[in-house]
């Protein structure tokens, strides 16, 4: 349907023309909205429920192994996520500190309800951006085939040059505990209805995915001496650079949020294998495909036979709530069966629960159909960002929300797409996989789906990705000049580090020992002292007499380069081997059936994908590497034909 | 993922087999200077020290040494091409050398240690294309040529990873994709406290299972010489001061009552080469001429060849006539000891009607000085003691690690390659481990370990870890 189709019907009205459309205002769709609103387009954000935007509908927390790192690539970036994060959090703690700082990731407690107030209140206070609440039931088009705005179920027509559809787990959802399945989206908010088969009609593959989310109950009726406590910690950076370089920093651990954890028991799973019957995924009520990553806990005693209980969390869901979120206990089982698992948990045996834990399925996007600028192959102009594309998890939408978001304003300026590819980011990591690999469950970040995990850090997001956000426009000057100049700061005190010679005297040996390490013979620098496993930055304090003071995030930063220089400059190698692909683009507009050379399934695989590169191409299943080859030849023949016309070669 | 690169790469442009002389090429701009360190100019038409200085278009004579060891693998000729007048554009060398497979073996092995890496089916006309040296035309053709070609590899990597090798391999590419995910899971699901005594069970299990593998691999990488042998035979060298027996003993060895598989033509012209079998390893004998001080310029090119005969030989049958002196006897062998070790070398004492060489306990201990300490005494004539010479040819082979009777023998060199980076990789993740550099340090290089063996399985790594990480373990918060 076109604009003008949609408003010839009967009762529709014009309600305005935008630059750009979000709908849903999820943490993709927030995210998209905020870059397009600060890039200067005239943005207008469609929620269901304004009152549940930015909603944390599942475990109250960001952050975590991988997308800790992406919370902080997002901010690095020029996005939201992480400044709201710091200001909701009622607990932080860095993951993985007993492992290499590579692997360190921030996660944080969130206040649920706050994250959606401030969330709310810092998109209210965007210039160029209309927050409004209404049922987009309808993607419209233009001639060309290009999206070109949304119909409301209030007969509204909105004209839009980009359309961002962040619609979650929203679009036909259902969900369901035991036998009983309600046509809902999640926390009993209003589902979307409509827009799926509007998609559908344009030609986009629809496929359907299933998640679920655990219990909730009332603190006063837990024992929390049956459980053991887990307190925050210090010294763990903001996941906002900003607030970093500005010196806001967490709550100390004192004034943060205790979590607790407890052990499923035996009557825990007899329970639930004496109920497996009732549940809908065994019965084969559900259909859609859940995650691996996030099992029910149905699920884990079924696959995991061998092991005889399961660690639960129990976290605060806020600091005016009593609702705490027993997080590894999700289950789709029937209420009343709920309410005994629950109750054979050590400390809930008296648990009065809020909400009941249910499953949820949901239609989505096949990821396949998109370019890696998230923009639809199909809908030109059209983008999606988040679950819609099949992955799971507020980072993982926030990650693509921001680059839909960007790609959506590039559009409307004429500019190119931005990319940002497997070696800048875990958000070039999780959106290649999903657009080469595609999906076939929700799509959870991973560090090991990272192959330059060494490099794609925490601390270095600033490094690899706010150099990119400048030059889109999301990173004012005056931030990007402090950046610039932590960035000195690193370069000055590593160069010091590595020309700082100390002698071997029985103090250092003494230290050294103490790490089980050698004393060196001869004199040597402090760089390659900090090399050494064991010893710290703050361990050659006493031997550094002219050491400057700094803040942390630098010798941090400082700290890890060196630790890691070998490898780095290994994994470097390997980047450029891969960005050597990257480079060679293909073009959009090519029958690959009429290449000779090429294996006939490459031939349609390439067809159906039309990668943006060699690289890509290279990723995509069923495309070998002499294909590649033939790829490159043919592309060089190609260019010397339109380029050298008529001369000889 | 496949890598698309212009790094410096090497291949024997002759067809494969044995023939006379064989070329091998190198391209890639800076390849002269890394190819220096394993070339020797000997004379060429300047005042040139070293490869990289030839101009283009010249050629030297000069000597393909191992740049770890300093030996000599072959005399050749040089030539240099500059940038961009090449075949494929960028600086080349040709290497003119001898056509045996295992001198051309060497000699890219050598070119390997220098890093030049092998070249991919096709890949110098791909790059010749792609620089513009090659028509419009010609590129149809490099199409075609790139697929027969990856067809023809893919088929010959087929047959060479059935069976046994194939399996192994698989094996150590699951245990090690087991103790990866094993890794990653410690790392992506960061453990309580009160869970550090499983996590240590973890980490050792993981330690445990990499050397377990690593002993596996480096087994494997250490038969390459017998995988080698078994594809392209045992050299043997009958080498000795003319009239010492040498042919009697050959024609003894390759009698009517043993196999003669083929006769070859000599790869140089004053050898001549038979193929045996002995207990089923295949051997090339090498007849080579009379070592003796000569005047005669043409005889003394033929002392030349035998020396090389010699040194490229992996045994070498140093033929000792009963009416040798002690010092000829000397002078005949000491170059070649020096050069390739006394330990290939085996001192054969002929016997004729006169009898014993009077001067027998004289000449071994001279030997022995030289490093050689095994010595035989045969006569072929009655047959005598010709088992004993065999003995020394099965010996030898049995102690080149590598199990053949299981199949268990890597007989191709880009296989070879891959697994002994792999085993690199292996052995620097088991130190990271050792010395708690860090696990995920010890992840990212058995990830690059895992990426060769991937090469050689015809697997990608990151692909296939997460689903062996949801397939194995349950997932925590």
């Amino acid at each position: 349907m076109t604009v003008e189709e949609a408003l010839s019907k009967e009762l529709s009205y014009h309600a305005g023309d935008y630059d750009v459309a979000v709908v849903g205002a999820g943490h993709a769709g927030c995210e998209a909205a905020h870059a397009c609103a600060k890039l200067g387009l005239k943005t207008i954000l469609f929620t269901l429920a304004l009152d549940s935007l930015a909603n944390l509908p599942c475990n109250p927390s960001i952050g975590g192994t991988s997308k800790g790192q992406l919370v902080r690539e997002v901010d690095a970036l020029g996005g939201i996520m992480g400044k709201i994060a710091d200001k909701c959090a009622v607990q932080m703690r860095m993951l993985n500190r007993t492992k290499g700082p590579a692997v360190f990731s921030p996660r944080a407690q969130m206040d649920r309800s706050m994250y959606s107030v401030e969330m709310r209140f810092a998109l209210e206070n965007l210039d160029n951006l209309t927050i409004r609440q209404a049922h987009v039931t309808c993607l419209l088009t233009d001639d060309t085939g290009a999206a070109s705005g949304v119909m409301t179920a209030g007969n509204a027509v909105y004209g839009a040059r980009a359309v961002v559809i962040c619609s979650g787990t929203y679009m036909e959802s259902r969900t369901i505990r035991g036998e009983v399945i309600t046509e809902s989206g999640p926390d009993g908010l209003p589902r979307s209805e409509g827009l799926s088969a509007s998609l559908a009609g344009l030609g986009i593959p629809i496929l359907r995915f299933k998640t679920g989310t655990p219990v909730r109950v009332n603190s006063r009726s837990c024992d929390f001496t049956k459980m053991t406590r887990q307190d925050g910690e210090d010294d763990v950076p903001p996941f906002s650079y900003d607030n970093e370089m500005n010196g806001i920093r967490p709550k100390p651990s004192e004034e943060q949020t205790p979590c607790w954890s407890v052990w499923t028991t035996e009557e825990t799973k007899e329970i639930i294998s004496s109920n497996m019957s009732r549940s809908p995924l065994y019965s084969g009520v559900i259909k859609g495909i859940g995650p691996r990553y996030c099992p029910s806990i149905e699920d884990k005693f079924m696959r995991f036979k061998d092991k005889p209980r399961h660690q639960i969390f129990v976290e605060p869901m806020g600091l005016h709530t009593n609702e705490m979120y027993l997080q590894g206990f999700s289950t789709s089982l029937p209420e009343e069966v709920q309410e005994k698992m629950v109750h054979s948990l050590p400390g809930l045996e008296h648990a009065v629960i809020q909400r009941s834990a249910y499953a949820i399925e949901y239609d989505l996007v096949d990821p396949l159909s998109l370019k890696a600028s998230l923009e639809s192959r199909i809908v030109p102009s059209l983008f999606t960002a988040g679950q819609i594309n099949g992955s799971s998890g507020y980072e993982e939408a926030a990650g693509q929300g921001i680059v839909a978001g960007i790609n959506a304003a590039m559009k409307v300026l004429g500019r190119d797409p931005v990319i940002i590819d497997r070696s800048q980011g875990y958000i070039g990591v999780l959106i290649d996989d999903l657009v080469t690999k595609g999906t076939n469950e929700p799509y959870r970040m991973m560090t090991s789906r990272a192959e330059y995990r060494l490099f794609l850090r925490q601390d270095n997001a600033d490094s690899r990705l706010t150099p990119v956000g400048h030059e889109i426009g999301l990173i004012d000057d005056e931030r990007y000049a402090r950046f610039c100049a932590k960035m000195d700061a690193v370069r000055k005190e590593t160069e010091r580090l590595k020309g700082m010679f100390v002698a071997p005297t029985e103090e250092l040996g003494a230290m050294l020992e103490a790490r089980g390490q050698n004393t060196p013979k001869s004199g040597v620098s402090l760089a390659e002292l900090i090399k050494r496993p064991g010893v710290t930055y703050e361990d050659l304090k006493p031997f550094d007499k002219d050491r400057p003071e700094l803040p942390s995030d630098v010798v941090f930063s400082c700290e890890t380069d060196i630790k890691y220089e070998g490898y780095l400059a290994l994994e470097e190698e390997k980047i450029k081997k891969f960005k050597g692909l990257e480079k060679i683009a293909l073009p959009e507009d090519v029958d690959y059936s009429e290449i000779k050379g090429l294996r006939i399934e490459a031939a349609q695989k390439l067809n159906a994908m039309k990668p943006e590169n060699v690289g890509r191409a290279s990723r995509i299943s069923g495309v070998s590497p002499a294909d590649c080859e033939v790829l490159i030849v043919w592309l060089e023949q190609r260019r010397r034909r339109s380029g050298d016309a008529g001369e000889t070669v | 993922m496949y890598a698309y690169d212009d790094e410096p790469i090497c291949a024997c442009s002759t067809p494969a087999g044995i023939s006379g002389i064989a070329v091998i090429r190198v391209s890639g701009d800076g390849c002269g200077v890394l190819a220096d360190r394993c070339a020797r100019i000997v004379r060429s038409g300047g005042d040139y020290k070293l490869l990289s200085e030839l101009p283009g278009y010249s050629c030297a004579y000069g000597q393909v040494v191992d740049p770890t060891s300093g030996e000599t693998v072959d005399e050749v000729v040089f030539t240099h091409f500059a940038n961009p007048h090449s075949y494929t554009g960028e600086e080349m060398i040709e290497i003119s050398c001898h056509g045996s497979s295992a001198v051309k073996q060497e000699i890219l092995r050598c070119l390997g240690i220098c890093g030049i890496r092998l070249a991919y089916p096709g890949e110098f006309s791909r790059r010749a294309f792609i620089n513009g040296k090659m028509s419009l035309a010609s590129a149809e053709a490099v199409m075609d040529v790139i697929n027969s070609e990856s067809e023809r590899q893919l088929k010959a990597a087929d047959s060479l990873m059935t069976g046994k090798l194939a399996k192994t391999i698989k094996t150590i590419e699951d245990e090690l994709y087991g103790a990866m995910a094993l890794i990653e899971m410690l790392v992506e699901f960061d453990h309580d406290e009160d869970d550090t005594e499983s996590e240590k069970e973890d980490i050792s299990k993981v330690v445990n299972t990499m050397k377990e593998q690593r002993e596996v691999l480096y087994n494997l990488c250490e038969g390459y010489t017998k995988g080698r042998i078994l594809s392209e035979r045992m050299r043997v060298a009958l080498i000795g001061l003319p009239n010492s027996g040498k042919s009697t003993l050959l024609n003894t060895l390759t009698g009517f009552d043993r196999a003669i598989v083929t006769e070859v033509a000599g790869t140089t012209r004053d050898t001549i080469e038979t193929a045996v079998d002995v207990d089923g390893i295949p051997v090339t004998l090498i007849d080579t001429a009379g070592l003796r001080k000569t005047e005669d310029f043409i005889e003394s090119i033929g002392i030349g060849r035998a020396m090389d005969a010699g040194r490229n030989a992996d045994l070498v049958f140093y033929m000792i006539a009963p009416d040798i002196s002690v010092e000829d006897a000397v002078t005949g062998v000491s170059e070649l000891a020096e050069d390739i070790g006394g330990e290939y070398i085996t001192g054969v004492f002929t016997k004729s009607d006169e009898g014993e060489n009077p001067r027998e306990e004289e000449i071994r201990d001279a030997l022995e000085d030289m490093g050689i300490t095994r010595f035989i005494s045969v006569s072929a004539e009655e047959e005598l003691n010709i088992d004993k010479l065999e003995d020394v040819i099965r010996e030898y082979y049995e102690s080149l690690g590598g199990r053949q009777e299981e199949g268990l023998l890597i007989t191709n060199s880009r296989h070879y390659d891959r697994l002994k980076s792999a085993l690199k990789d292996l052995d620097t993740a088991i130190d990271a481990m050792a010395d708690s550099a860090g696990i995920e340090i010890c992840s990212a290089v058995l990830r690059s370990c895992l990426d060769e063996i991937g090469e050689v399985t015809g697997k990608t790594v990151s692909a296939s870890l997460a689903d062996t990480i949801f397939s194995r373990f349950c997932i925590g918060k």
